[in-house]
């Protein structure tokens, strides 16, 4: 995988998740771009590859994610979607033999369980965190469940959108010059 | 069997690669209290978020162009009652303008206005009602405002460009003469001789007792003045200049201007004196709106005082 090409489409894809795709949001829950790029990326990519490249999105998206201390400061956690993306890329590897990688419908369907993958780590980890008291948890106020049913919510959106936005990144496909000997189908 | 590797089976032991170290550290790392992690977390943010902050730009332009609101299209018909609408508006704002600069102006007059260190006057609004032959025999204007507003014999008349068209000889008193007074033109011959002075090129008022500026006596002609005044004086005289009152038996008119300079001719009788002939920049008979300067002798600024 070229990561000169990786790293072009992380920034555009993590720029539109902040930037623009608020403007779709559903009810509090927009579409993830990034989400289909790294499951793009774990479909085709060797499987190191595609664990590095999802540890170093995650962890991004950890530093441009603020959360909040107990005092009311801005406070930036590196971890929760680190590992989570980890997770969720580690899920996808097992799956992608499983499915035809080149279909758009593939790449947007396998973008809901990655989400939800990626949710979970997140909430565990939060979770523990929520027993510090220098720490406020992301969906403080609310019950945990609803925090999982966004994660849920954004991966069934995320899985819509994924569906073009993944027919758009598989017509780059020869300029990511993937090592195709670690493609079966 | 080192330490860090894992028994998974009897002769089988995972050695953790460098991804599950680094996984490792980043799974303490996130466990750690807040005030380790902040100082550098915080910095860190702000150097990966750098280089993503053109393309972030970028998008919220976008996103703030497709959620603009939507413009109103109006029919060719509706634009042009529109345009109606607004150009009334406008005048109507205009006019609104006007009356607000009047009626400021008018409250600065009604305050009284110092024209004199110690003489201060104010302004009431008169109109030139009629022309009739006086007792005397000379034709005076009577304007709508008597001893009821404080017009007294000798009120000066001007314009309210601020220039001297007479002077009030008589207030009829008594009944509904109270609000009438009789106005007689300065440049009536019965107006006798005063003093006056011409404002050189480029002066815009009387400042002080100049020695050097050209004026003296004007005499009333009827239909202006004439002035003599010595010939080297004389040369500092254009026509066109304006001819302002400066007579100390005149104290309320001191500084108005009454006419322009329309002449300057050799005096037959004496070559050392030349003659200036002046007209009125206003006549009285041609005005119809009209202010009185009524000097305000004594109480506090701003208070009418009865004649």
């Amino acid at each position: 995988m070229s990561p000169g090409v990786f790293l072009v489409a992380l920034a555009i894809c993590v720029s539109l998740d902040t930037s623009f795709l608020g403007l779709v949001a559903m009810g509090g829950v927009h579409p993830s771009a990034t989400a289909t790029l790294m499951v793009f990326v774990a479909l085709f990519a060797p499987r190191q590859t595609a664990l590095w490249a999802a540890l170093g999105t995650g962890l991004l998206i950890d530093l441009l994610s603020p959360g909040t201390d107990a005092a009311g400061h801005p406070f930036h956690l590196p971890g929760p979607n680190a590992l989570g993306y980890v997770f969720g890329t580690q899920l996808v590897l097992l799956l992608r033999s499983m499915v035809f990688r080149r279909n758009p419908v593939a790449l947007g369907i396998l973008t809901l369980p990655y989400l939800v993958a990626v949710g979970l780590p997140f909430m565990a980890l939060w979770s523990i965190r929520g027993l510090f008291a220098d720490t406020v948890v992301p969906w403080q106020g609310e019950p945990a469940t609803r925090e999982l049913l966004r994660w849920l919510g954004r991966g069934v959106y995320s899985a819509a959108f994924g569906i073009p936005f993944g027919w758009l990144l598989l017509t780059t496909w020869p300029i990511w010059r993937f090592d195709t000997s670690s493609i079966r189908r | 069997m080192a330490p860090w590797e894992v028994p998974i089976a009897r002769h089988v032991t995972m050695r953790p690669g460098p991804f599950g170290v680094v996984l490792g550290v980043v799974l303490v790392v996130s466990l750690l209290p807040a005030r380790w992690i902040s100082p550098w977390t915080h910095r860190a943010s702000e150097l990966v978020g750098l280089p993503l902050v053109p393309l972030g730009d970028g998008w919220t332009a976008l996103r703030h162009w497709l959620v603009r609101p939507p413009e109103k299209v109006v029919s060719r018909e509706d634009a042009l009652l529109l345009e109606d609408e607004n150009r009334l508006l406008r005048l109507e704002l205009n006019r609104s303008r006007q009356d607000v600069r009047d009626l400021r102006r008018q409250l600065e007059l009604y305050q009284g206005e110092e024209i004199e260190p110690g003489l201060r006057v104010r302004f009431i609004d008169a109109r030139v009602v009629g022309s009739e032959p006086h007792t005397s025999g000379e034709l005076l204007h009577r304007i709508n405002a008597g001893s009821a507003r404080g017009v007294v014999p000798g009120t000066q008349v001007v314009t309210r460009r601020n220039v001297l068209l007479g002077e009030v000889v008589e207030v009829a008193a008594g009944g509904t003469g109270r609000t009438i007074s009789y106005v007689r033109p300065m440049t009536s011959p019965r107006v006798g001789r005063f003093e006056a002075r011409i404002l050189r090129d480029g002066e815009s008022g009387v400042h002080g007792d100049d020695v050097l500026v050209p004026g003296g006596m004007v005499t009333p002609t009827g239909d202006g003045w004439s002035m003599d005044v010595k010939s080297a004086a004389a040369l500092e005289i254009r026509p066109g200049n304006e001819v302002v009152v400066v007579d100390s038996a005149r104290r309320d008119a001191f500084g108005l201007v009454i006419g322009r300079v329309v002449a300057i001719e050799p005096d037959p009788s004496n070559a050392q004196w030349q003659r200036v002939r002046v007209e009125p920049v206003f006549r009285l008979e041609n005005e119809h709106a009209v202010e009185l300067r009524i000097p305000v002798r004594e109480g506090p600024p701003g208070r009418e005082v009865g004649p």
